[in-house]
């Protein structure tokens, strides 16, 4: 039996790792289509705090699992598009060593539900 | 524009993180929130509801916040936040004018001897390359930062990477044409012994000036980039905060 490669100690922040890694395996997005991404596909059941997301990114950015760049926002609406020149949209890609680092969390995370369960079950019976 | 204004500013005056970060956080989060706002808008909310869902939604907790500082201060960072902000700016430029007296000294002692450039060894060609690269680098840098004063995010930090390699190719240029000149000197005294004094004499006066040159250019190639990094700080800094006044602005009149 192998330990889990999951920091338990911070198992909600873990969890939103794997949760955005797992978001990102299908194609670079920006960070409130990562929180949309997530509500969808969970059908609701997340309650995500979209300003979580940032330290997460941020520090897989700063670990080489993501890699951030910054594009030209378009212009939403005519009148705004005079001052939306200015803005930029930041887009996350996962970097090799990131869709790695991803296969082995989902990995660990089928381990870590298969013992949880198993100790549940127990208790029930 | 962002459509929230206080919002950004409240998390601005949280965010104690040091620049480019905090700007770069800023504008993420801006347009982080202006695309949810844009999504609940097409999904059919209207313009309020559209605003509120968004700003309820990107909810940063003090948490959140910690969590954002944490990830973006360095340990030395967090060791000069140890230091008052006064005494870290006296201390920082205090520095800086060490720095730039050193580099002033060296020159002119570099001029007053005159030969220098002369007596260095072949490896100061591709040193006087890079430094010529970096001016001429750091000119058009330095011309468009504060001459054409261009804020577009890709063009505030062009060229700063790699005026700082060339920087450190200029010491390294030096530091490996120095060593390198020992090789010949070493095969002049083996061919002839009673030559050993000229020879190593001839390899230290070459290796000595090659590197007088390449921590010279170095330096003032270093200083140029610092000059420039804290213009385009400054520059990101000011293109954050007139995203929140550009909007404030435009809220005042809707009033």
């Amino acid at each position: 039996m192998t330990a889990p490669n999951i920091e338990t100690q911070n198992l909600a922040r873990s969890c939103n790792e794997a949760l955005i890694l797992s978001c990102l395996e299908r194609g670079p997005m920006h960070g409130y289509q990562i929180a949309l991404e997530i509500r969808e596909r969970g059908r609701g059941f997340f309650q995500f705090n979209y300003g979580t997301l940032y330290p997460i990114l941020h520090a897989m950015e700063k670990n080489g699992l993501v890699k951030g760049t910054w594009s030209p926002a378009s212009a939403p609406d005519a009148g705004d598009s005079k001052r939306d020149t200015r803005r930029k949209r930041k887009q996350y890609t996962l970097t090799a060593k990131g869709r790695h680092y991803a296969q082995q969390q989902r990995s660990s995370w089928r381990d870590f539900f298969a013992h949880f369960m198993r100790i549940l079950e127990v208790a029930e019976t | 524009m962002t459509h929230f204004p206080e919002l950004l500013g409240a998390l601005q005056r949280k965010l104690i993180i040091p620049q480019p970060a905090r700007s770069r956080i800023l504008l993420e989060i801006a347009d982080d929130l202006e695309g949810l706002y844009q999504h609940y808008k097409a999904a059919g909310l209207d313009d309020a509801e559209a605003m509120k869902r968004a700003a309820d939604e990107m909810d940063l907790t003090p948490g959140v916040l910690t969590d954002l500082v944490e990830v973006h201060t360095s340990a030395y960072q967090r060791f000069l936040d140890n230091l008052s902000d006064r005494a870290r700016s006296r201390w920082e430029r205090g520095l800086l004018l060490v720095l730039s007296l050193f580099v002033l000294f060296m020159l002119i002692a570099t001029v007053r001897t005159g030969s220098v450039f002369a007596e260095a060894n072949i490896f100061v060609w591709p040193v006087l390359l890079c430094f010529a690269g970096g001016a001429i680098l750091g000119l058009q840098r330095a011309y468009v930062l504060f001459v054409r004063k261009v804020h577009a995010a890709r063009e505030t930090r062009r060229g700063l990477s790699a005026l700082l390699g060339l920087s450190a190719a200029q010491l390294v240029i030096g530091i490996v044409g120095a060593w390198l000149g020992l090789f010949p000197a070493s095969r002049a005294v083996a061919a002839d012994p009673t030559q050993a004094g000229m020879a190593l004499t001839d390899w230290m006066v070459g290796g000595t000036a090659l590197l007088v040159v390449s921590l010279g250019g170095c330096v003032m190639t270093a200083l140029w980039w610092l000059v420039l990094t804290a213009k385009a700080a400054a520059v990101e800094e000011e293109e954050a905060y007139a995203l929140l006044r550009i909007s404030g602005d435009g809220k005042k009149s809707e009033r």
